[in-house]
């Protein structure tokens, strides 16, 4: 048996929102989000054995929810990303002032990007996963990481940037 | 500490976050940047937009009661699974319950009452008339109730069951007493079938202290008497003016 009942309050309580916002930003679907979350946390309760230090539960949860999500898409071959082979790695001029980022054309532009992409750039701006730990969840090397999360980067400021000159 | 490598240290020194730099390298950056004003205003800038990211990739709102949902469905799950997981430790103890109750009765019906008056009966039958208790013992286990050999009753000890390598057979003791001897001599007679083991060896062997002889009747194919004594010869241990 899993968790004891105040075990499984604690976790939920402690990890469902960021675990539920991760889902989302992955999926890009709120239903998407709330049932990737469900199943994290019933896997996890149902592993609990495997979870030796309880201060990694946070990486734990999230690796759960993304190897759920990578097999839910494994066989859709009709969604379409963009090709990140064209964009350069060295950082870009950061802007003068802070964007003004619209949440919503943000996850339009994760939505263009390869879950590989997406991944790190989600990991590494919303939850301040370390390049390291980005790296034992996705089990990459940390240079691959670094230089995914230059591109995505790069990517994402060339696609935020024109609605901000639009607006 | 050169300026391309503060700007490619500044991801892993970021605002708000733990700084993945080992202390010392922590030390030659933030020196770096300090005497630097354009990287100052690089890492303000980026550091900025860092902040604008993080903050609008986390407006995500999370749905109202979303995580109710959630917990009342992962109790539930856990319930259901402690209910059966009681359910089949239930069944399991019941089961083993039953196994055991029957096994219990089952032994205690099949066991026999001891009966002492039948144990000093059939005792005394055997002290009255031997002969006669051996060749019902025999009979009894399907075997000829006659011996091959004349021997004699008077010195009959005992008849019962012992083991022979590993199996219970029916045997047949007889002893000679012998005053201030150290010891007695004694045949036994053992009675075996073919159906308990193979006959390949010799009919006759003989040990320091004992003697065995295996013989056959025609008129019981299949049954072997196993006479093992210790005396050299059966002579003693015959009938009187009989002869083997």
């Amino acid at each position: 048996m899993g968790l004891a009942e105040a075990g499984i309050r604690d976790l939920v309580e402690a990890h469902y929102d960021s675990l539920y916002r991760y889902a989302f930003r992955l999926s890009g679907s709120a239903a998407d989000a709330e049932d990737l979350t469900q199943d994290a946390f019933g896997k996890a309760i149902a592993r609990h054995a495997q979870l030796r230090d309880p201060t990694k539960a946070r990486g734990w949860l999230f690796r759960i929810l993304r190897n759920d999500y990578l097999h839910r898409v494994r066989d859709d071959k009709r969604r379409k990303v963009v090709s990140l082979d064209s964009v350069g790695e060295l950082p870009a001029e950061p802007p003068d002032a802070p964007p003004d980022i619209d949440p919503a054309k943000l996850q339009e532009v994760l939505d263009e990007l390869d879950e590989s992409f997406r991944t790190p750039l989600i990991l590494f701006y919303f939850e301040d996963f370390s390049y390291r730990e980005i790296a034992d969840q996705m089990d990459l090397p940390m240079g691959t990481v670094m230089s995914r999360l230059a591109r995505a980067k790069a990517y994402l400021r060339g696609r935020l940037e024109p609605l901000k000159l639009d607006d | 500490m050169d300026k391309n490598l503060a700007m490619a240290l500044l991801a892993f020194d970021r605002p708000g976050a733990a700084s993945e730099l080992p202390p010392a390298d922590r030390a030659a950056f933030a020196a770096a940047v300090a005497a630097d004003p354009g990287l100052a205003e690089y890492a303000r800038r980026r550091a900025a937009e860092d902040g604008a990211l993080s903050t609008a990739m986390a407006a995500v709102t999370v749905p109202a009661g979303a995580k109710a949902r959630a917990l009342n469905r992962l109790l539930a799950r856990r319930s259901a699974a402690l209910w059966r997981q009681r359910l089949t430790a239930a069944g399991l103890a019941a089961a083993v319950l039953l196994g055991v109750g029957l096994t219990l009765g089952v032994s205690h019906s099949l066991r026999p009452t001891l009966d002492s008056y039948a144990a000093a009966y059939d005792n005394e039958q055997a002290i009255e008339a031997p002969e006669m208790a051996v060749r019902a013992f025999l009979a009894g286990h399907g075997l000829p109730p006659g011996l091959p050999v004349e021997l004699d009753y008077a010195k009959y000890l005992e008849h019962g069951t012992q083991p022979l390598h590993g199996r219970d057979v029916p045997v047949v003791t007889f002893v000679l007493a012998q005053p201030n001897a150290s010891r007695f001599d004694y045949v036994k007679v053992y009675v075996v079938t073919d159906r308990q083991f193979k006959f390949d060896g010799p009919a006759a062997a003989q040990s320091s202290l004992c003697t065995t002889t295996v013989l056959t009747d025609p008129r019981s194919p299949g049954v072997r008497w196993v006479l093992v004594h210790t005396s050299p010869t059966l002579d003693a241990f015959l009938k009187p003016r009989t002869a083997l």
